[in-house]
């Protein structure tokens, strides 16, 4: 196994060369197959011929805009925005010079009310929800919402220049559709792995105890488990939402476990990770792991609380978990009557001590939640709507947005650079301080997230578990951005072949069904359509790439 | 007389082996059943901290803490949206239960040339709707959009519940009506004066169902209220609570949402305040389930 | 012809009359919004509304039965929901005939009262319970170990799902359900029960000959109606206990298409498939309220 990995290890780094050329957009990237070279020329005519035709002259928002247009708005979040009066809203307000009308409902009520909506006469002038590319496509059609390509540039200049900077191509090409229209506005992570927010844990004051090392490979691990179990009667333990970014995406597997999903190989081709011999390879060490009693039972059932529940008693070694989790077991810990339990972050297991993390729990920078402008806005009223827009990606509004009014919600040092948040943040829980005082990604519309956003609201010691997932890593350049696929019927066969996916794949582990079977089990998954959806997903990948140059 | 005493004494030994069956299944069957309401009860009194580490086993509030009542007692949402429910039962009871009794008499009076169709009518609602936006358009355009009538008047009438009306008429010994229709009394007063009181526990039973149902519900006020609306019922507010907390997954966000609003005590608290009131009104009606009350009625 | 309906009228007329205001609320609340069902048969659009969306015949229930999962998920719901029937349908009527034995008039308030409770507690937070007491640590499991069952996650196991879920909604709604028995037997009359004594009648005897005929026409009510939602089994229930291992058997047609995330999204196959229920559900009702006939009840209608 180990001499097989060093032989993908050497195609991933030849891989990654070429990916980060072309993710680049650079003009050197000579290497790149002729078909994508090719896209890339035509648009790039159209490009060039665009500064011809007008001045090229560089457009700028002066906020707060000198307005009365009220913008109605409709959305789940910003929570904020049900109450005008709070210190971010009211703050966005003044400093936009723009007022708002904004209906907030409840994100489990959205899509009942969001129909409802559609059959209003007049819409709301801004909606936001997680629009998927074909629901746009349907507003597009019905005249209901603005293709704002043609306006982006003069009205909404920041949020451009933030789409056209050097390593925001592939943000660019998730923002257009396949026609090059732009239908919706979006929200940022301005870091790779500022979405990672899950991974492995493991008892480190146990590890010391047994006098282990920190485990590396599979092998390591295994070591550490059963040592666990011996010594302490604890397992692998996590939730059954955790799976999906779970063990299995540290070796090649690209995380196949109960989230079937879709990844870039090393030749830039749309793979899919749960029929690769690596994913057998993988649930063969797991299905071994079950026989051993190292894995939990209830890890495919099991919720985070049981999880907690768990660790509070003592019976997991190691587990895969979130931050807002970690950081209840750090409390429950430290807490009077607790165990005294040393989490720390471990990295993914790997297949061999000197290799990479193929993939991690990682989320996409363009965030789900999208703004679309709707036609009840005039062409002449584009100009403020989207002037508020704008406002989020403007050095200003960065900072505003994130971290909230200088000296109420944080503080700077002598350089004006943002250290932290002011005492605020302790007067209330969390949530109600980001919903009152800032807006984070999952909290606010039109905007980037900062890296350090997250480092100020969490925990030193969960920071660092993240820093020990996201290291050593190659998930971003295996990660496939979220697509519209153009095909009625694709929606309804994927999700019957991810049925069968996960059941067969959980069978594998627990041994009700032989791994010998794991060929029959690709062919079956390939009948299905898994083959078509695969070439579906690769004709939407080029596009795409095709897209961002 | 000896004839009859024998007979009794080897009837209770009979009856004594019943009995003990019968109890000791109820008695497990109560302990069994309270326990939700029990772990709820001790949960919302509890620390966070301790409901995580104990589970599903909760048995007595440990870290006994009354904060959550404090923050729950404090939210107006939660206090406002008491006293709209209140309101809402008060509107509906009377509306439901004569819709009820009308539509129960029909479906259980004959003779009628127009009884198939009319019944065809009534019954179709029972299986088919218009769906959620004709629902909604319809309600816009009767001008109940955003009043307290939005959530009296949709389900006013239960077909289901007109049917369980209309098997206990049927169930009264047809002489009596009959008799009293010789008499003299039209179908308006046999209905008023004769049948409800004989149906008396299913009346207790159909005001118990609509209540509970009222009380309960939020879908309704979900959508045909505005968000900001002050009319929002007290289990429309819990569901937010719930959302809030993390207790109902939320389908968009799902498992992945970072931060909890509101603690799992507090969760807790809102249900007990929320779910207290309507178990109270059971034993009340309960007593209308008592023996005797046909007997009575047929005697006087 | 015509005269002989006006005759009709004429002689019921109070009849009619205290039906109209029934026949009016309906036709305002629940005819005026019937032509949605329309929709099933149309790519529905809420911003073109009915008129403006375009027809596509059965295109949405073509969609719904072609799907390679469609059979399985039909039959899951059918033998969830009979086995259900079979199990949890007797459970109250039982639960009511034990109380009706009760002399003691504390005692049978007190159990009636708490078995009751539960119908208000939040099914996530009975689910919740469930999946704790099942799992390899817990209440459940540790007794049925004791009892010698191996140690296992229960849910894990597929032939513990029917029991679980079935046992667990009895514990849910007992109580409830068996109100409307309750008050029936409050109606039989007292006089036969005197008689019976007289005539030296056991007490399982006075049950079976009295008590239960005394309840039958309300149990074949609620068996008719009952039989009138057989394929409309909840997904919440299922989604909050089912996992990968047990979704061969317990994956129904709500969960599945809720797991497509069409149903709140797509009103035209949500209609489709609401509608197809529906008539499934109206042939189950009709057939039984025939046969309930046939047996001498009064039946629906």
């Amino acid at each position: 196994m180990r001499r097989k990995f060093n032989k993908i290890i050497s195609a991933v780094l030849v891989g990654a060369m070429v990916f980060s050329m072309t993710a680049c957009g650079n003009e050197e990237a000579s290497t790149k197959n002729t078909e994508a070279s090719q896209q890339t020329e035509s648009v790039e005519t159209s490009e060039t011929t665009a500064p011809t035709e007008t001045e090229p002259e560089v457009h700028t928002v002066t906020y707060p805009v000198d307005t009365d247009y009220t913008i109605t708005y409709f959305g789940t979040i910003p929570a904020g925005f049900s109450d005008l009066t709070k210190p971010y809203t009211a703050g966005l307000i003044e400093r936009t010079g723009i007022n708002l009308e904004p209906t907030i409902v409840a994100s489990a009520d959205l899509t009942n009310q969001y129909n409802l909506l559609l059959t209003e006469e007049i819409l709301p002038n801004l909606i936001v929800r997680n629009f998927s590319g074909s629901q746009l496509e349907t507003l597009y059609e019905d005249g209901a919402i603005w293709d704002l390509a043609p306006y982006l540039e003069e009205y909404a200049p920041d949020y451009w220049a933030y789409l056209n900077a050097e390593g925001n191509e592939e943000l660019l090409s998730l923002a257009k559709d396949e026609k090059g229209r732009i239908l919706s506005v979006g929200c940022y992570l301005e870091g790779v792995y500022d979405g990672t927010f899950c991974g492995p844990v493991i008892r480190k004051d146990w590890l010391e105890e047994c006098g282990l090392p920190m485990p590396v490979t599979l092998e390591d691990w295994e070591k550490t488990l059963v040592a666990f179990k011996e010594k302490y009667g604890a397992t692998l333990s996590l939730a059954k939402t955790r799976w999906h970014s779970g063990i299995s995406s540290g070796t090649d597997a690209m995380g196949g476990i109960t989230s079937p999903s879709y990844y870039i190989d090393d030749n830039g081709k749309v793979q899919h990770a749960s029929i690769q011999p690596e994913f057998k390879e993988m649930l063969e060490v797991l299905a071994r792991w079950n026989k051993m009693g190292l894995i939990d039972q209830d890890s495919f059932s099991q919720k985070d609380k049981d999880v907690r529940q768990k660790v509070m008693d003592g019976k997991v070694g190691i587990s895969f978990t979130a931050l807002s989790q970690l950081t209840n077991w750090f409390a429950d810990a430290a807490a009077e009557g607790g165990n005294g339990a040393e989490w720390v972050g471990l990295s993914y297991p790997r297949t061999a001590a000197d290799a990479t993390t193929s993939m991690i729990q990682i989320s996409s920078r363009a965030g789900n939640q999208k703004t679309v402008v709707t036609t009840s806005v005039s062409e002449e009223d584009l100009k403020v709507v989207l002037a508020w827009i704008n406002y989020g990606f403007t050095e200003e509004g960065f900072i505003y947005q994130n971290f909230g009014e200088e000296g109420v919600a944080h503080t700077v040092d002598a350089q004006g650079n943002v250290t932290g948040f002011t005492d605020a943040v302790k007067g209330s829980t969390l949530s109600e301080f980001i919903n009152d005082y800032i807006g984070t990604r999952s909290n606010a519309v039109c905007g980037v997230q900062a890296s350090n956003l997250n480092n100020f609201l969490n925990d030193e010691k969960s920071i660092e578990a993240r820093t020990t997932w996201t290291e050593n890593t190659e998930a971003e350049r295996h990660l496939m951005p979220s697509l519209v696929i153009q095909d009625e019927s694709y929606t309804d066969t994927y999700l019957s072949i991810t049925t069968y996916i996960n059941e067969t794949v959980l069978k594998f582990i627990l041994g009700e069904e032989d791994l010998a079977n794991f060929d029959a089990f690709v062919n079956q998954a390939n009948e299905m359509g898994l083959t078509k959806c695969i070439e579906l997903q690769q004709k939407a990948y080029d596009e795409f790439l095709a897209r961002s140059k | 007389m000896n004839i009859k005493r024998k007979k009794r004494r080897k009837k209770s030994i009979e009856d004594w082996i019943l009995d003990i069956i019968i109890y000791s299944i109820l008695i497990f069957l109560a302990f069994v059943c309270f326990y939700p309401l029990w772990y709820v009860v001790v949960a919302s009194f509890s620390s966070s901290r301790y409901i995580a580490s104990q589970g599903a086993f909760l048995v007595w509030p440990e870290e006994f803490s009354l904060k959550a009542y404090e923050f729950a007692f404090q939210d107006a949402d939660i206090m406002r949206g008491f006293k709209n429910s209140i309101l809402i039962e008060i509107l509906s009871l009377p509306i439901n239960i004569v819709l009820t009794m009308l539509c129960g008499y029909f479906l259980a009076s004959t003779g009628m040339k127009l009884k198939k169709p009319i019944v065809a009518y009534i019954m179709f609602t029972m299986f088919f709707s218009g769906g959620l936006v004709p629902a909604y358009l319809n309600i816009k355009s009767l001008g109940l959009y955003d009043t307290i009538w939005a959530l009296v008047l949709p389900g006013a009438l239960s077909v289901y519940n007109a049917i369980i009306c209309k098997t206990a008429i049927e169930g009264i010994p047809e002489s009596l009506p009959e008799s009293a229709f010789i008499d003299g009394a039209s179908d308006w007063q046999i209905l008023w004066k004769i049948i409800l009181p004989l149906i008396k526990p299913t009346a207790a039973v159909l005001v118990l169902y609509y209540g509970v149902s009222h009380w309960n519900a939020w879908f309704n006020a979900s959508i045909y209220l505005k968000s900001t609306s002050d009319l929002k019922p007290a289990q429309l507010v819990l569901r937010y609570i719930m959302i809030k907390g993390g207790m109902i997954e939320d389908v968009t966000g799902g498992v992945d949402a970072e931060f909890s609003l509101y603690a799992d005590t507090i969760q807790y608290a809102a249900i007990v305040i929320i779910t207290i009131p309507i178990l109270c009104v059971y034993p009340f009606l309960q007593k209308h389930f008592a023996k005797g009350v046909m007997i009575g009625a047929v005697k006087g | 012809m015509i005269k002989e309906y006006i005759k009709d009228i004429k002689k019921n007329k109070v009849k009619y009359l205290i039906v109209l205001p029934v026949l009016i609320y309906l036709f305002v609340f629940n005819y005026r919004s019937m032509y949605g069902i329309v929709v099933a048969f149309q790519d529905y659009r809420p911003r073109r509304g009915i008129a403006g969306s375009e027809w596509v015949g059965f295109e949405n229930f073509i969609r719904f039965f072609k799907d390679p999962y469609f059979y399985r998920v039909f039959r899951n719901t059918l033998s969830i929901s009979f086995t259900t029937l079979i199990f949890a349908f007797p459970a109250p009527i039982i639960l009511a005939l034990m109380l009706n034995e009760v002399k003691d008039g504390i005692f049978k308030r007190c159990v009636q009262t708490i078995t009751y409770l539960p119908h208000f507690i939040a099914l996530v937070i009975i689910c919740g319970m469930v999946m704790q007491f099942t799992m390899t640590n817990g209440l459940i499991t540790n007794i049925l170990v004791f009892f010698g069952m191996e140690r296992q996650n229960m849910l894990l196991n597929k032939d513990f799902f029917y029991p679980i879920y079935i046992i667990s909604g009895i514990w849910a709604s007992i109580g409830w359900d068996s109100i409307i028995y309750l008050a029936a037997l409050s109606s039989v009359d007292q006089e036969q029960y005197e008689a019976a004594r007289v005539d030296g009648a056991s007490r399982l005897k006075q049950i079976w000959h009295i008590t239960l005929p005394g309840i039958l026409p309300v149990v074949s009510m609620k068996l008719i109606l009952r039989m009138g939602h057989i394929v409309s089994v909840g997904r919440e229930k299922i989604l909050l206990l089912y996992n990968a291992n047990t979704q061969e058997i317990a994956e129904v047609i709500s969960t599945y298409n809720y797991r497509k995330g069409l149903l709140d999204a797509d009103f035209s196959y949500s209609t489709a498939v609401g509608l197809f229920d529906t008539l499934i559900n109206l042939l189950f009702l009709l057939l039984s309220n025939k046969l309930a006939k046939k047996m001498g009840q009064s039946g629906l209608f």
